[in-house]
């Protein structure tokens, strides 16, 4: 157990300092900073007096020991477009998305599970089928298209949730349904196909020799089982929910790090980006890492590996 | 467990995978190839098929309902904002979404089936430095490390096809990887190695060709991915530039008008999620059919 969590411990720092360095290349990724970062129309002259205004002129090294000493202090240096630090600009949108993810988390759960459940105890069923089609189809529709027909059918023709922004707890339910639907899909998916491998297992005969009813079998002895894999397709989900927000957010104008991110992308506000991919991968990390831990909790067969 | 309407119940040599027969009935892969045949079609002979111009605006006609008529032409899908042809901006978008798919898959499948060959062979040092940099690169979101590197790049078809190819090299690598380690002590292997074959020649004869199974079926889905992120990244405006039609920024456009124009958007919406269903499917059935390994997995 213990070498387990020096392992992800070792393997964590190694992922901290390489998406520091990816985020610090994102400003050399086009070979001359000075002119991504200054208007197109800038002289020579402002260049060159940029680059040492901002330390550009020094090794490259030198530059990034310099920016993972501020990363580690918070500080990726000032928005251009806001004129306030870049990491507070990030912090300050992070819980609409997080609340929009965790709406999107909780929703694939709440549909996903059961109807996982339910195709694969009724195993070729019209409900699996159907239900089985539709996790298919989720997991081909575009987002951000997903997003715009549920618009036009509940906003649009029936009037019934709101189209865009931000604030109540409708505002969320469009952009938390979009956004769940691909993960949605999957847990479905990945249940139902747990479901049959685990109802063929030798603990469920023995469950079903002992004369427990169906229903104890299913709920508390396969289900139990079957979901295991499903933690961690949750934990690696983490990244996708946050990533799609972005994409999400611009479909209902809903006012998160997405819309942020999209804004500061079109001002050419690099040190924005760079809090943001920085804040996002840490994130996901704490989250695999979370899950990893459960994981063990869960399964006490991985402790012994 | 199995009924009239089931598939009957597996036989005890099919359960222990030594008789197989493909698990799905042969209609959705009928289907599949049939949608991307005409996927195909349109996208190699866009100028051919398309019934009107697909760029240049004619706002005297913009914004008509499906199957509308101005000027003496039909417009079967309506037209856009611009009064371009819905219909014809969809089949020229197939255009871009076969080039990026294909382009994309061949530089990913390349690289990843390299390095999966290189980290399997050699293992490790070379081993861990391949396996360390997959873990770094998916601990980054695809979507944010896309449209970061996009952002920074500025749009462009080229560039939508390298930051996708470039990305999409893990899994290859990671199975590719696990193929050669179960090769590699092989007889055959071990025969060429004892004849003083090179390095390079027994990856290339003796273990490439029982790699390549696995790299074609992961190349089937890659492309429906590329296809999907290429989309996103066009919807955002930072993939394909406009005039060109490309379907994700043909859905953009149609956002402002979505509730005078649904059509606008529906369409090509509508041509990605069929186009990416049909490759899913068809990946699927290739799984089933070239790869024993997973015969009689999941459903």
């Amino acid at each position: 157990m213990s070498r387990l969590v020096l392992e992800r411990a070792g393997h964590a720092i190694f992922v901290v300092l390489g998406v520091s360095l990816l985020s610090f290349l994102l400003v050399h990724l086009t070979g001359d900073p000075a002119s991504l970062l200054l208007p197109l129309d800038a002289t020579q002259e402002d260049r060159d007096r940029f680059r040492q205004a901002i330390g550009l002129d020094r090794p490259l090294p030198v530059q990034y020991v310099d920016f993972l000493w501020r990363a580690a202090h918070g500080d990726f240096g000032t928005s251009l477009r806001f004129q306030q630090p870049a990491m507070g600009l990030v912090i300050e949108r992070l819980p609409a998305t997080l609340q929009l993810a965790g709406m999107a988390l909780g929703l694939a759960l709440l549909i996903g599970v059961p109807a996982g459940l339910i195709a694969g105890v009724r195993r070729g069923s019209i409900f699996d089928r159907v239900a089985m089609f539709l996790a298919l189809a989720g997991q081909c529709v575009p987002a951000f298209w997903l997003g715009l027909m549920l618009i036009l059918l509940f906003s649009v023709t029936l009037r019934v949730l709101p189209v865009s922004g931000g604030g109540t707890f409708a505002h969320l339910v469009l952009p938390g349904l979009t956004l769940s639907f691909y993960t949605m899909a999957l847990v479905a998916r990945l249940l139902r196909s747990n479901m049959l491998d685990v109802m063929k297992a030798d603990y469920v005969r023995t469950a079903r020799a002992k004369g427990l009813s169906e229903r104890s079998v299913v709920l508390r002895h396969a289900l139990k089982n079957a979901s295991i894999p499903v933690v961690t397709v949750v934990g690696l989900s983490a990244g996708y929910l946050l990533g799609g927000a972005v994409i999400v957010e611009q479909v209902f104008a809903y006012p998160g790090l997405g819309r942020l991110v999209y804004q500061s992308i079109s001002n050419r506000d690099v040190a924005v980006v760079q809090a943001f991919v920085v804040l996002i991968s840490l994130l996901v990390l704490a989250i695999n890492l979370t899950v990893d831990v459960v994981y063990t909790l869960l399964d006490p067969r991985v402790r012994y590996e | 467990m199995s009924s009239a309407t089931a598939a009957p119940a597996p036989s005890a040599l099919e359960a222990v995978g030594v008789l197989r027969r493909p698990r799905r009935r042969p209609l959705p892969p009928l289907l599949a190839v049939l949608l991307l045949g005409a996927f195909v079609l349109a996208g190699v002979f866009a100028p051919i098929l398309a019934p009107h111009d697909p760029e240049t605006p004619a706002l005297a006609r913009r914004a008509i309902a499906p199957g509308g008529q101005a000027e003496g032409l039909v417009f079967l899908l309506g037209t856009d904002a611009l009064g371009r042809d819905i219909l014809s901006r969809v089949i020229f978008g197939a255009r871009v979404s076969l080039v990026v798919g294909i382009c994309a898959v061949a530089i990913g499948a390349t690289l990843g089936t390299f390095l999966g060959l290189l980290s399997g062979f050699y293992g490790r040092g070379v081993d861990a430095l391949i396996t360390r940099l997959a873990d770094l690169q998916l601990s980054i979101p695809f979507l944010i490390l896309a449209i970061s590197v996009m952002a920074v790049l500025g749009a462009g078809l080229s560039k939508v096809i390298l930051v996708l190819g470039l990305t999409s090299w893990i899994m290859y690598a990671r199975v590719v990887r696990g193929e050669v380690l179960a090769v590699r002590t092989r007889e055959y292997v071990l025969a060429a190695q004892a004849l003083g074959a090179s390095d390079t020649t027994i990856l290339r004869r003796h273990i490439l060709p029982n790699v390549s199974t696995s790299a074609i079926v992961i190349a089937t889905f890659e492309i429906a991915r590329a296809i999907l992120s290429e989309a996103s990244l066009s919807f955002l405006g930072l993939g394909i530039q406009p005039p060109t039609p490309s379907w994700g920024g043909m859905v953009a456009d149609g956002r402002e008008y979505l509730t005078t124009s649904w059509w606008i958007s529906t369409w090509p919406g509508l041509a990605i999620a069929v186009t990416v269903l049909a490759i899913n499917l068809l990946g699927d059935w290739l799984r089933d059919v070239l790869d024993p390994s997973n015969a009689g997995r999941g459903s």
